[in-house]
């Protein structure tokens, strides 16, 4: 009975979660020029503070079956859905609580960081989390493609938000137009959905299509909905627009960027085929999850890689974020429960480390006017504080326990036994190593002096020199001159506590997650919810009639022997990732550093930052896209 | 009609895509853009047409109407319309600020020009 009066009182949450970003968006938008700054400040992060506890409220009262709400009443009408719903489960109202604790965060950032925060900022942060909601909470497939493209306008707005130099135009330029392509391919996906099916809901969708055989249509359908949604998740090789977006933007927006919104991409992926393509008659499951773990691991290894050859920190980060994106496409491509759970652990993990860095990198940046690693070199004292977090953000994300990212971790290499692949266990501890590796050898330059520094002339010919890229990318000095305008860099006053704290207050909320004990059961039960086609269409459709199997209870394998094999292989991961840096770093190890920086040097060619190029590649994944689903699902 | 309509869509589609790779202007890349933004609303007419049909208003209608086209469709084509309004107009506001900031609007000349 409290679990009737529970769900009862929580349906008016549901709208809620949304109706509150976007009111106090239209609040700034339209009022803020009658608001004092610190009403401005406060309003926006009372809302985002109260949609996190909103979303966090129906993460707790959605577990064990999804809650669905109707909007405006408009119920299904004989068998057929007439309205949009929204299908509440854990982990989407989990992703999006994730979003409000980084927005709120990233607000709170700003509160100092910006010299003139005018309202707008604010508003398209609102609205960019109400979107995020949206998106992680609809049941309803072109919903989806409108909170897709709020999220995307939102965010174009947000990049170029410091609007004085060419280098975040030309990010926000590229970012723009491959992502306004990638929404135009996943309407185009709908519309053909619909003509086969005629419905927008995606169990409706996915009760129509179960226990078909997929013709051309559907596979046109998918790889246009799938490949749209990639464009967003920045996997290979649609991810050419996300070091510029995210190597230009402002810091409080990059939080948002590499916390939440690439990760919303995969998260559509893997709702669309769940919900929708995985009832397809043919046994298609396998061949799909070869499809999707070839393209995880070429994203995880071409973003280590390329993490590894950057110096300036925020390129290098937006290349650490696009190799985790990878890693996680692994994790839900094993089309599993329990490699979903380990996924979903290490997006919270990860989203809330990296956005740590993201705002350490703030804190530099803003006292030393300066994100070259090279330039910054010995830079680094009197912020020890950053020092601190940067270095305790890059050794979580190489799986540091008791941090929430080693359970993730652990659970995926669970996952990847079961599937009979342990062999991405090595792969995953090798992409994992090199990234945060390559963040460590930056904390060392910065706060430890070793390393050479920018005046070394030719010795700079290494894996971490930009080579041709150094003509090409964004120049420090000039991307900061331009931010003098809006964003206070240079200074060398004290380090505001506003900004010292929220990253630290991050950390710890990943570590108390580490702490809280079965919430590795609590992930594998919210996966196992996600990805049951049957029991979500039930919900939805209303269709019990006693046939509604229980959610299967997923075991997950805590004995006492695999979790310390478990912290075994973190450590490994940590002592890898201080080698790498140790090696990027020592003196004697030029020659080697030389090579790898000429192997590599066709792959950093590649990523001219050219918005053809760009849109060249994405048609050629599609292209790929379409001949993959065509053999995995016919 | 159908075949001419998906052809219509196609061409749209691949016109635009190659406008925006081969372009060297950053404005007539956004009007590229925007071409094969409209293939995608052509697309969702032509799922939604039937022949005959006439236009989905409800209203004083004859004793035997016939069949109507699609309301849905068009309901997405319209949002379609929306979302493509706010992308070129922000692209466009963009574009401006380019050329004021490294006053020229070739997107290789300015890449020369982040050095």
């Amino acid at each position: 009975m409290t679990g009737v009066n529970l769900v009862a009182s929580t349906s008016a949450v549901i709208p809620a979660s949304v109706v509150v970003p976007l009111g106090a968006a239209a609040l700034m938008a339209g009022f803020s020029r009658f608001l004092p700054r610190w009403a401005r400040d406060l309003i926006a992060i009372a809302a985002a503070l109260v949609t996190t506890t909103l979303t966090l409220i129906l993460m707790a009262a959605s577990a064990g079956h999804p809650m669905i709400y109707w909007f405006s009443g408009w119920r299904l009408s004989r068998g057929m859905v007439i309205g949009i719903d929204y299908a509440v489960g854990p982990l989407g109202a989990g992703m999006a609580s994730l979003a409000g604790v980084l927005a709120s965060a990233a607000l709170i950032y700003c509160w100092r960081y910006f010299d003139s925060a005018r309202g707008r900022h604010h508003a398209l942060v609102l609205i960019f989390l109400a979107a995020s909601v949206d998106f992680c909470l609809t049941g309803d497939l072109f919903n989806l493609f409108v909170a897709f493209e709020l999220v995307a306008v939102t965010a174009f707005a947000l990049t170029g938000y410091n609007a004085g130099h060419p280098a975040p135009l030309q990010g926000a330029i590229n970012f723009a137009v491959t992502n306004s392509l990638g929404g135009m391919c996943v309407l185009m996906g709908v519309g053909f959905l619909y003509a086969r099916t005629g419905s927008l809901n995606l169990a409706q969708i996915g009760q129509a299509l179960a226990g078909r055989h997929a013709d051309g249509l559907i596979v046109v359908a998918f790889a246009l909905l799938t490949g749209g949604f990639l464009v967003k998740a920045a996997v290979v090789p649609f991810h050419f627009w996300l070091p510029d977006a995210y190597g230009s933007a402002p810091i409080p927006v990059c939080v948002l960027f590499a916390g939440v919104m690439s990760e919303l991409g995969l998260f559509a992926v893997i709702r669309v085929w769940d919900t929708v393509f995985s009832g397809l008659a043919g046994g298609s499951g396998p061949r799909m999850r070869a499809v999707l773990l070839g393209l995880g691991i070429l994203t995880a290894v071409v973003g280590a890689v390329m993490a590894l050859a950057q110096i300036q920190l925020k390129r290098m980060l937006a290349f650490l974020t696009m190799s985790h994106l990878g890693i996680y496409l692994i994790g839900a491509g094993l089309l599993t429960p329990l490699g979903l759970a380990g996924a979903s652990l290490l997006v919270i993990g990860d989203g809330l480390a990296k956005s740590a860095l993201f705002l350490g990198v703030g804190v530099v940046q803003h006292q030393r006017a300066s994100v070259s690693e090279t330039k910054l070199r010995g830079a680094g004292r009197g912020l020890a504080v950053t020092g601190v977090t940067i270095t305790l953000g890059a050794l979580v994300l190489a799986g540091l326990p008791p941090y929430i990212s080693s359970a993730g971790h652990s659970l995926l290499v669970d996952a990847a036994d079961q599937a009979g692949l342990p062999w991405l266990e090595i792969v995953i501890a090798l992409c994992v190593a090199l990234s945060s590796g390559a963040v460590l050898r930056a904390a060392g330059r910065i706060w430890l002096g070793w390393g050479h520094g920018e005046s070394s002339g030719p010795a700079t010919g290494t894996a971490d020199d930009p080579g041709e890229e150094s003509e090409d990318r964004p120049d420090t000095a000039g991307a900061d001159k331009d931010q003098d305008g809006r964003e206070r860099s240079g200074r060398t006053g004290r380090v505001p506590l506003t900004m010292l704290l929220p990253p630290l207050a991050l950390l710890a909320i990943g570590l108390g997650l580490g702490l809280t004990s079965g919430i590795e059961e609590h992930a594998a039960a919210a996966a196992a919810a996600f990805s049951d086609r049957v029991a979500y269409t039930a919900a939805v459709l209303g269709t019990h009639g006693g046939t509604v199997p229980a959610v299967g209870k997923v075991v997950v394998t805590a004995s006492p022997a695999a979790s310390a094999g478990g912290v075994l292989t973190d450590l490994g991961q940590v002592l890898a990732a201080l080698c790498v840096a140790g090696v990027a770093l020592a003196r004697r190890a030029v020659g080697l550093r030389r090579a790898l920086a000429a192997g590599t040097g066709w792959l950093r060619h590649l990523h001219s930052g050219l918005v053809g190029d760009q849109v060249t590649w994405l048609v050629a994944g599609l292209a790929l896209l379409a001949a993959l689903g065509e053999a995995a699902l016919h | 009609m159908s075949v001419l309509a998906y052809g219509v869509v196609a061409w749209l589609f691949l016109v635009g895509i190659y406008g925006v790779v081969t372009s060297r202007n950053l404005i007539h890349m956004v009007v590229c853009v925007s071409v094969a933004q409209s293939a995608t609303d052509v697309l969702l007419l032509e799922i939604g047409y039937r022949t005959g049909g006439h236009a989905p208003v409800f209203v004083s209608l004859p004793a035997h109407p016939g069949p109507a086209v699609d309301a849905v469709m068009q309901a997405l084509a319209l949002t379609d319309v929306v979302v493509g309004a706010a992308v070129t107009a922000l692209l466009l506001a963009l574009v401006v600020q380019v050329h004021k900031r490294a006053g020229t609007l070739d997107p290789d000349a300015l890449r020369a020009t982040r050095e």
